[in-house]
């Protein structure tokens, strides 16, 4: 009897303990918000993260083993991982103008080499492999996804500083992106075999305000023309979000999601500053989560039930967590000067993303390249969106 | 380390031992140490669904790590918890004792 007493003490006092403990755990990993990222130069952990990548592009063996390792799951993520790492390059060099010439260097590797896999390997190399099992519905086949986001690259590397290889490039790439909006029947493109990306679009139309605002011309009436086709097409009826996927006939594929919606919304807020803010605003109400101070986001609103993805990554059960949204979801918090949520969503990255130190470079290893890059662009982002912003208030030239 | 293999309760009394508490979270310590030193860290990639490692198989990478993963959790939210248990047991205990002197010479006067 004595021990069963003993026994019920015993938890008794674990579940005080506990209580005790877990409102304040949040308070080991909680740091200020402008550790992650800060609203001139370069926060400690941007620059930790950036060393992290520079490395990998200049220790050719590392990166091979880090790409193998995130091919071997989905080679998407190798081209995105370079997509980031640029956007984020072309950004630091804004903040960081003493580094400069290191960013533009990698930046130019970066794309070089990406251009010669395209060309080689064409473009199912950076595409998953259900790509190639079925047809894509407009002629000849391309990607959405490649081409506006080689786009936005090249255009990034250039707002930088001029190159006068990469203008012709860039022009190329945007005349076949116009050029397809144009054939389109219903002004969508294919990232894959009749399945197009609202994140996709949103990263072209990104890349032709971008050439607008270098080359001087004008897709204000294509961008204009899309916005408004989005919204009234591409609408979910329950959240007011903007579904992620969609056919070609506007059929919605796979709702609203998280690991796409924090993206579009930072990449609307150059082609519709108003819509941009409105989809934010909806998808921290309906996405976003703060918990016993740990920030964390779903993947789906509550209104729509989808299964686990390759994007959504695993969905942690009884908070519906996904670390696809989550990771994400920084880029959201990041452009629209969301602190408390960015403060909660750094501490949860120090709890549970095991981020690892060496030589004055972070890893988190519970991610891998392409989400430390992602990371690397929401603790970066903010010039290069600024520049195009600046230009239309003011009218001032670059 | 006896007390974990002993079957016979240390505390006296009706509170459970402090000390047996203090022992659990010195264990999940050492647990996290080992699994750090084994490098189980970097399997942790399995929660965004890339494999920890082209040497190993899928299955095995996953299983390092999400045990690294339970590790961990068992250490920052069970050490703490184990230790605030082992503080308030031993704040119940001391209290009860003064309780014990305070009321035995008032029933003995």
């Amino acid at each position: 009897m004595q021990r069963l007493k003993r026994i019920a003490i015993g938890f008794a006092v674990l579940i005080v303990a506990g209580a005790i403990w877990l409102p304040c755990l949040h308070l080991v990993f909680a740091r200020p918000v402008t550790e992650f990222r800060q609203a001139e130069g370069l926060s400690p952990k941007a620059k930790q993260l950036a060393a992290r990548h520079l490395q990998l592009w200049t220790e050719p063996a590392t990166r091979q083993k880090e790409l193998d390792r995130m091919r071997a799951s989905n080679a998407e993520w190798d081209f995105m991982g370079r997509s980031f790492l640029v956007w984020s390059l072309a950004n630091m060099g804004v903040r960081d103008p003493a580094s400069k010439s290191l960013y533009l260097k990698t930046i130019d590797e970066i794309i070089d080499e990406t251009l010669r896999l395209e060309k080689e390997k064409g473009m199912y190399f950076f595409l998953m492999s259900y790509a190639s099992a079925s047809k894509y519905v407009m002629k000849p086949e391309r990607s959405l996804f490649l081409d506006g986001e080689i786009a936005l690259m090249l255009a990034s590397r250039r707002m930088l500083e001029e190159k006068d290889e990469y203008k012709s490039l860039l022009s190329e790439r945007i005349n076949i992106i116009t050029e397809e909006f144009s054939r389109s029947p219903h002004l969508v493109l294919e990232s894959y075999p009749d399945e197009c990306w609202m994140f996709d679009h949103c990263l072209a139309l990104d890349a032709m305000k971008m050439a607008d605002y270098l080359d001087g011309t004008d897709h204000s009436k294509l961008i204009h023309d899309w916005i408004a086709m989005a919204k009234q097409k591409l609408i979910d009826s329950q959240s007011g979000l903007l579904v992620s996927s969609f056919t070609t006939d506007y059929i919605p594929l796979g709702g609203p999601q998280g690991s796409s919606l924090w993206m579009v919304s930072h990449a609307l807020q150059i082609l519709d500053v108003d819509f941009a803010r409105d989809q934010y605003t909806r998808a921290r109400r309906e996405l976003g989560e703060i918990t016993l101070g740990f920030g964390y986001a779903h993947e789906w609103p509550a209104s729509w039930n989808g299964p686990a993805n390759i994007d959504s990554g695993p969905i942690i059960p009884v908070f519906n967590i996904s670390a696809g949204s989550s990771g994400m979801a920084f880029i959201g918090a990041s452009a629209f000067d969301d602190e408390p949520f960015l403060k909660s969503l750094n501490s949860t990255l120090d709890f549970v993303g095991f981020p690892t130190r060496k030589a004055g470079s972070l890893k988190y290893c519970a991610s891998n390249q392409v989400g430390d890059a992602a990371l690397l662009y929401a603790s970066t982002l903010g010039p290069l969106w600024e520049k195009i912003k600046a230009r239309e208030h003011t009218g001032a030239k670059r | 380390m006896s007390k974990f293999f002993s079957r016979q309760p240390k505390s006296k009394g009706p509170l459970p031992s402090s000390g047996y508490f203090l022992e659990w979270a010195g264990l999940l310590m050492a647990l996290f140490l080992i699994a750090n030193l084994a490098g189980m860290r970097q399997f942790t990639s399995v929660l965004n669904g890339t494999v920890g490692s082209t040497s190993l198989d899928w299955q095995t990478a996953s299983f390092l790590g999400a045990a690294y993963v339970m590790v961990y959790l068992a250490f920052v939210l069970g050490a703490p918890t184990l230790i605030i248990a082992a503080g308030i047991l031993t704040l119940w205990r001391r209290f009860a004792r003064n309780k014990e002197t305070y009321d035995e010479p008032k029933s003995s006067a």
